[in-house]
């Protein structure tokens, strides 16, 4: 399984056009191939990373979907809206990556993701980036750490690293679900600076030595998963 | 007033070395001559933008002692110590910055402490915010006249504890540090979508659209010795 991870610097007033876009086109047009379907649309919260930054999680069965998604937008139904999405943003930077077999998914099977807009409540992820020469021995040992760590206030909801592997030295990804405004509150209040939140598998693979790049962000209420 | 601002980006096991340096060597080395010191020792927490960094700033009271911090860092007294902490850091991105019309840290040099006492430790939000090009005494005027008269409940008890213009540093930007009064008031920023109401024009979150449409949060929580807090 592919995932194509964006993430968007949006122009502040384009903010809820940018969304309304999404949600109305792309969720739906992206539904109508059976092997591509919008898995996760979330903005880091005012106080919590960048203002005005989205991220955008698609899921592709394999790269033939990718490519057949890709062309799309380049020269198919979705270019004038990839046209006009461009317009909204200042820049964007992607990240092709291949589902590891570090935690299950609940995405395994597409045809179950929604392919139109929900109404829930908003929920809490954390997006975890780890940079590493070595990405198997980062997965292995991520692998190893999910298998035999309790859980925490972190869910993990999925993994993934650049389809180019060693010949990369782009990030491994892991998305965790945040359990409650509860554990969020005590995480944020800690008194100690240091405090690390329970249930990264960073932290129980012993991979948190080196800085890491963390994104919090909150879906949308009609985000096909939360 | 100058603020000698720093992010230390830094591995987890050198983490307390670091922060030891500074608290023991760093900040009496500085207080040893008038015009300079370490005022505020931060470090970012998990699931900040980026993790793991110390945050520093040393207040400078005008350029004679910054001239004097300089010569002291370059070749002086100071050197070593630098050199050490160098020697423990992955990266440093430093910042000389000047107060703002609207800051409200305005320390007495000689009343910050220069030796390390405990208390409880503070949490923050700290923003590099990158004004809309052309803006930058817009964006000041902005937070000036319509910013800092909200009230604190209007402003969810996260309240202004600085606000700075770096004149040496990576980006023109401004820099704004407020303490959390209440996680709750975090917790719900973090968690709540805002109603679309509040995104039209004449509120803040619309208006200050002309000044400014990005930044960068970093959560941040002071040390328990921090001088200022």
């Amino acid at each position: 399984m592919i995932i194509i991870q964006e993430i968007h610097q949006v122009i502040g007033v384009q903010e809820l056009p940018f969304e309304d876009s999404y949600r109305d086109t792309y969720l739906p047009a992206v539904a109508t191939d059976p092997d591509t379907r919008l898995l996760w649309f979330g903005w880091a919260p005012h106080g919590g990373g960048q203002g005005y930054e989205a991220a955008t999680i698609t899921a592709a069965r394999d790269l033939g979907a990718w490519d057949r998604l890709v062309e799309r937008g380049r020269y198919g139904d979705l270019a004038a809206w990839a046209t006009s999405i461009e317009a909204m943003r200042y820049s964007m930077q992607v990240h092709v990556c291949e589902v590891e077999n570090v935690v299950p998914v609940d995405f395994a099977d597409l045809n179950s993701v929604p392919g139109t807009a929900g109404d829930h409540a908003p929920s809490v992820l954390r997006l975890d980036s780890l940079r590493s020469a070595d990405p198997r021995g980062v997965l292995a040992a991520l692998a190893n750490a999910a298998a035999s760590s309790a859980s925490g206030m972190l869910a993990p909801a999925g993994c993934w690293a650049s389809i180019l592997g060693g010949l990369d030295r782009a990030p491994v990804h892991i998305l965790y679900r945040i359990g409650s405004p509860d554990d969020l509150r005590d995480a944020l209040g800690a008194a100690d600076p240091l405090h690390q939140w329970s249930g990264s598998l960073t932290v129980a693979a012993g991979l948190d030595d080196e800085p890491m790049e963390t994104r919090l962000l909150r879906t949308a209420r009609w985000s096909p998963l939360v | 007033m100058y603020f000698v601002h720093q992010v230390h980006r830094l591995r987890r096991r050198d983490a307390s070395g670091f922060e030891a340096s500074v608290r023991d060597d760093l900040m009496g080395a500085i207080a040893t001559e008038p015009g300079a010191r370490l005022i505020w020792y931060a470090w970012t927490i998990d699931a900040a933008v980026s993790h793991l960094e110390a945050i520093t700033m040393v207040a400078v009271e005008d350029p004679a002692a910054l001239t004097r911090l300089s010569e002291r860092t370059r070749s002086g007294d100071l050197a070593s110590i630098g050199a050490r902490l160098d020697d423990l850091r992955v990266d440093v991105q430093t910042r000389i910055a000047k107060p703002l019309r609207y800051n409200p840290l305005n320390p007495s040099l000689a009343d910050v402490p220069t030796t390390a006492a405990d208390h409880a430790t503070v949490g923050y939000m700290h923003d590099f915010v990158p004004p809309c090009i052309g803006q930058a005494r817009g964006y000041e005027d902005a937070m000036s006249n319509i910013y800092m008269a909200m009230t604190d409940t209007e402003l969810l008890d996260v309240v202004l504890w600085a606000g700075l213009e770096p004149v040496a540093g990576p980006v023109p930007e401004q820099m704004n540090i407020s303490r959390i009064q209440r996680t709750d008031a975090v917790v719900k920023l973090i968690t709540d979508e805002f109603p679309r109401d509040i995104k039209k024009l004449g509120s803040w979150m619309f208006d200050a659209l002309k000044v400014r449409d990005h930044w960068t949060t970093r959560l941040a929580r002071c040390a328990s010795w921090s001088p200022l807090y």
